[in-house]
């Protein structure tokens, strides 16, 4: 095992009666210890679990939030669920696509931010609601989207 | 129900079954019946896609609607609900042809056709496709639906065999749970997710297991293909024939399928009592050799030191004079041909050439029938309910693939197995390992005495191969054995007496009357000598003539240097095969024969069961079936073959063996003790020589022990010399801890493993000293 840290590791499995409980707490270990799910620590929680990577794999292509590769500096996530939606979400993503060329989904080049959509973050007061690298805020604007994905403002506004 | 009287013969089914009806007739079903089981018994027609009844019920793909009324859902008055997860209740009113569910599956068909290319046109399913089937039979003419499809891949490269169409997936996931449930593999999985969800292999890599193409059969659709079958061919342009694979000793029943007289695939033919439905990959796609451009298509006849092509009369002239000339013939091989072709060779062995020189035991094995040497044999499906399989030094997904599956089932529920040998011989499933030296094989199973004799049904399962002990512990036993073979037809060569022995029928050399009665011919009495003898006599000048009948000593006797020397000395050497192996390019006369899809007769696989092989495909101008030039080549030497088998002897006589066809035994040259092991797509025979195979092959590969590799600085997927008696191989090493400590195997019949004695030494090799083939193989496991 070389992509896990194995004490931790074993310390998760143990918490479970069935290896196989222990999968996504051993992806989230991946992803906090690499920044993202390495190929790696997906053939670690296999071998750890006595798993095939096949069904790892399988589990860890299913959620959403996991990353495949190395992370952006910002991470900007736009709700786009009913009213988060109606408060024009979709504009503000599309406004910072026209700004710098960068699909909702995506990542820019630099490695600078990611902008992506995701679905009901339980903040509909504050439509449109984000989350800016794993905190949570809103309303969101054109201004307060680009000024974040610069890295110029974090937190609440 | 009304009450039965007391002592009245009471009418009512027995409560394990329930009453029910399905479109209006009253029928009855053993409880638990699934609606779409019983639905189908009675002859309704049903649509389905991910039901089928070897996997077990999911419900994903919603196609197979019905409608249902009554208990446990009275109360809610008709309702439609999926036929593969609702079992029958007593009183359930099942109706398949209702408004209802008619609509219901017309809507789930024009659901399932939402994002699917309708590229039937270009599809190799077309014609044969469950969904252009059920959608023509219960779907809607047109679709509402306007919007864009979701683009998705075409012709993804899952490995060797397998293409992908991702677009005309439809989700039913029988592959996926094929591999999960029947394969305990999971080589196939869902990724991602919502109208994302593709099929792919774990990281991207190819297609590791052995069983892939049973997928291109479950698939209802055209997603899952056969790369060797894309675009070759349309269900009604193909001839059909029923056959039996000779991969191997288990006989899978197969379907050829023909197009102008060429084979464009195999397909399963489901025989419970042998394969219960699937094929390896081997087997499925190991055709290519019958229409390869190397085939031998002319008699060859050796002139001023080359070999030319000569007339069949040229020939047969040539190879009768050289083999009766002084010092005598002897004959190695048999093992691959029909149970007819080797009574023939019996024949002509013992009334032509005058001998019992004879021996199909080219390689490891030594015996090929339990009764052979006094045990018992078992059936096959005694698989199923045994309580105990012991596996005597025997890898079965290596030698009797599809075996392996029913023995994975088998121990996936209350089947204990004791895997005894030098190597993990039984990886997926619950086993126990019973470790032991190679020649210590027979004081293992001596000592699973007390656990065989405790067991209601155990069964054994051992490849023949070993001394005359390993055979007696065998027998001690007391089980059931089953003895896949080292060849397709091994058990039909000892039984046609092609041993030294013995006698077709299993009759002794002094038991030789009924033999004699049938041929009408006088046989020698005196032994002859086994393969190992034979070859010491060739190697010491004293036999004039060398018959090999689809053998290559070289590749597959456990000692190639004595065979490398008795093909070097032998006055005159005939070799009948399908290619040039190296034996042929030693011969002086080589004979081209058809190959196992193209003759007709019967085959006996492990277990006994005799099959009938039929001609698929011609095989090319020029060759002849063995059968033919046996007739020919006695004829040359004026017999005239019956070919009558004489009947079986009520006692078959237990046959004392030379012993062991082994290398040297004993300490000294190196490190390590050579196991050489069959691997599926390492050796001879027609797999060396099979296109559809060729990226697959692994002639030198080595395994050993993380310990033995990290002692002699080897790593994964790297490279390393082999070095034992005087002789060098360069491998690709592959590092596993199946392998016991202190071991190094490499395959069996590749070419050199067998002249490196029973020690060898490993050393690191630079990459670019292996060849093209085995360094592809290392990067594959290196990923």
């Amino acid at each position: 095992m070389t992509a896990l840290p194995a004490e931790e590791a074993r310390a998760i499995v143990a918490r479970y009666p069935s290896p196989r409980s222990a999968i996504l707490p051993l992806l989230w270990l991946g992803q906090r210890t690499a920044g993202h799910v390495t190929p790696e620590a997906v053939q670690d929680v296999a071998e750890l679990l006595d798993l095939r990577v096949s069904e790892v794999e399988s589990v860890l292509s299913f959620y959403t939030m996991f990353r495949r590769r190395p992370p952006a500096r910002c991470r900007l996530e736009v709700c786009r669920s009913l009213a988060c939606a109606m408060k024009g979400a979709e504009e503000i993503v599309e406004h910072v696509r026209e700004a710098t060329g960068v699909e909702p989904g995506g990542q820019s080049e630099d490695g600078q931010f990611s902008i992506a959509y995701v679905e009901c973050v339980a903040a509909c007061d504050h439509a449109p609601a984000y989350i800016f690298n794993e905190r949570m805020g809103g309303p969101l604007t054109r201004e307060a989207a680009l000024a974040l994905i610069r890295g110029e403002g974090v937190g609440r506004p | 129900m009304s009450s039965t009287p007391p002592g009245a013969a009471a009418p009512a089914p027995p409560p394990s079954t329930v009453a029910c009806t399905i479109n209006g007739r009253p029928h009855t079903f053993p409880r638990g019946t699934l609606i779409v089981d019983a639905v189908r018994q009675v002859g309704h027609p049903i649509p389905y896609y991910c039901y089928h009844p070897k996997l077990a019920p999911v419900g994903a793909c919603r196609v197979c609607m019905v409608q249902v009324e009554g208990p446990p859902v009275a109360a809610r008055g008709p309702i439609v609900t999926t036929g593969c997860t609702t079992p029958v209740f007593e009183g359930l009113k099942i109706e398949t042809m209702s408004e209802p569910a008619k609509l219901a599956r017309r809507q789930v068909l024009q659901f399932l056709l939402i994002n699917h290319p309708l590229d039937c046109p270009v599809c190799d399913k077309g014609g044969e496709c469950d969904l252009q089937d059920f959608t023509l039979g219960y779907g809607p003419g047109v679709s509402e639906f306007a919007e864009p499809k979701v683009l998705r891949r075409k012709a993804a490269d899952l490995g060797p065999f397998l293409v992908l169409d991702q677009e005309r997936c439809i989700m039913c996931q029988r592959c996926v749970r094929y591999e999960s449930e029947v394969l305990g593999e999971q080589n196939l999985v869902l990724k991602e997710r919502g109208d994302r969800t593709v099929i792919d292999t774990g990281q991207g890599e190819p297609y590791a297991g052995y069983f892939s193409g049973n997928n291109t059969e479950l698939c209802p659709v055209g997603a899952l293909t056969s790369r060797t079958y894309r675009f070759k061919a349309r269900p009604w342009d193909v001839r059909p024939v029923a056959s039996v694979c000779q991969g191997c000793s288990l006989g899978c029943n197969v379907t050829a399928q023909t197009r102008a007289g060429r084979i464009v695939r195999l397909m399963l033919r489901d025989n419970p009592a042998v394969d219960g439905g699937w094929l390896c990959d081997r087997g499925r796609y190991g055709f290519g050799h019958s229409a390869s451009p190397d085939r031998l298509t002319a008699p060859l006849v050796r002139r001023d030191g080359r070999l030319v092509p000569a007339s069949w009369d040229e020939a047969m002239a040539a190879a009768a004079g050289g083999l009766r000339r002084a010092g005598g013939a002897a004959v190695l091989g048999g093992a691959r041909l029909t149970d007819e072709e080797a009574v023939l060779l019996a024949e002509l062995t013992r009334v032509a050439l005058r001998t019992n020189d004879v021996d199909w035991r080219v390689g490891r094995q030594r015996f090929a029938a339990p009764e052979a040497v006094g045990a018992r044999g078992a059936a096959i499906a005694d698989l199923d309910g045994a309580d105990l399989v012991v596996l005597a030094d025997t890898c079965l997904v290596e030698e009797a693939p599809v075996l392996e599956i029913r023995l994975r089932r088998a121990a996936s529920r209350r089947t204990a197995v004791l895997d005894v040998g030098p190597v993990r011989n039984f990886r997926i499933g619950r086993s126990t390992r019973v470790p032991c030296p190679p020649d210590g094989l027979a004081a293992a199973l001596a000592s699973l005495g007390p656990k065989v004799a405790a067991a209601a049904r155990p069964v054994v399962i051992w490849n023949g191969r070993g001394s005359e002990d390993v055979a007696e512990a065998v027998r001690a036993l007391g089980a059931p054995v089953l003895v896949p073979g080292e060849w397709s037809n091994a058990r039909g060569a000892e039984k046609a007496g092609l041993v030294p022995d013995a006698l077709p029928g299993y009759h002794a050399l002094d038991d030789a009357a009924p033999v004699e009665a049938a041929w009408g011919a006088s046989v020698p009495r005196h032994p002859g000598r086994d393969a190992r003898a034979i070859l010491e006599a060739a190697a010491a000048g004293s036999i004039g003539g060398l018959y090999l009948v689809g053998a290559n000593p070289l590749r597959t006797f456990p000692d190639g240097g004595l065979a490398a020397a008795a093909l070097d000395k032998v006055p005159f050497l005939v070799v009948q095969d399908l290619f040039m192996t190296e034996a042929a390019a030693a011969a002086d006369v080589v004979l081209p024969a058809t190959g196992p899809l193209e003759k007709a007769g019967h085959v006996t696989n492990l277990a006994g069961n005799r099959q009938t092989l039929a001609a698929v495909a011609a095989g090319p101008g020029g060759a002849r079936s063995d059968g033919d030039i046996f007739h020919a080549l006695a004829a040359a030497c004026g017999v005239a073959l019956t070919g009558r088998a004489p009947e079986v002897a009520t006692e078959p006589v237990r046959r004392v063996l030379t012993p062991g066809g082994g290398p040297p035994a004993g300490p000294g040259g190196g490190a390590l003790r050579l196991l050489l092991r069959t691997r599926l797509y390492a050796g001879g025979g027609t797999t060396a020589f099979d296109p559809n195979l060729a990226p697959l092959r692994e002639d030198a590969v080595l395994r050993l022990h993380p310990r033995d590799a990290a002692a002699a600085g080897l790593e994964d997927g790297g490279a390393a010399y082999v070095k034992g008696g005087g002789s060098t191989l360069t491998a690709a090493v592959r590092v596993d801890p199946d392998v016991d400590a202190g071991h190094a195997e490499l395959p069996a019949h590749g070419f050199g493993p067998t002249r490196l004695g029973a020690w060898v030494d490993v050393q690191p090799a630079p990459a670019e000293a292996l060849p093209g083939r085995a360094a592809a193989i290392a990067a594959v496991s290196a990923r």
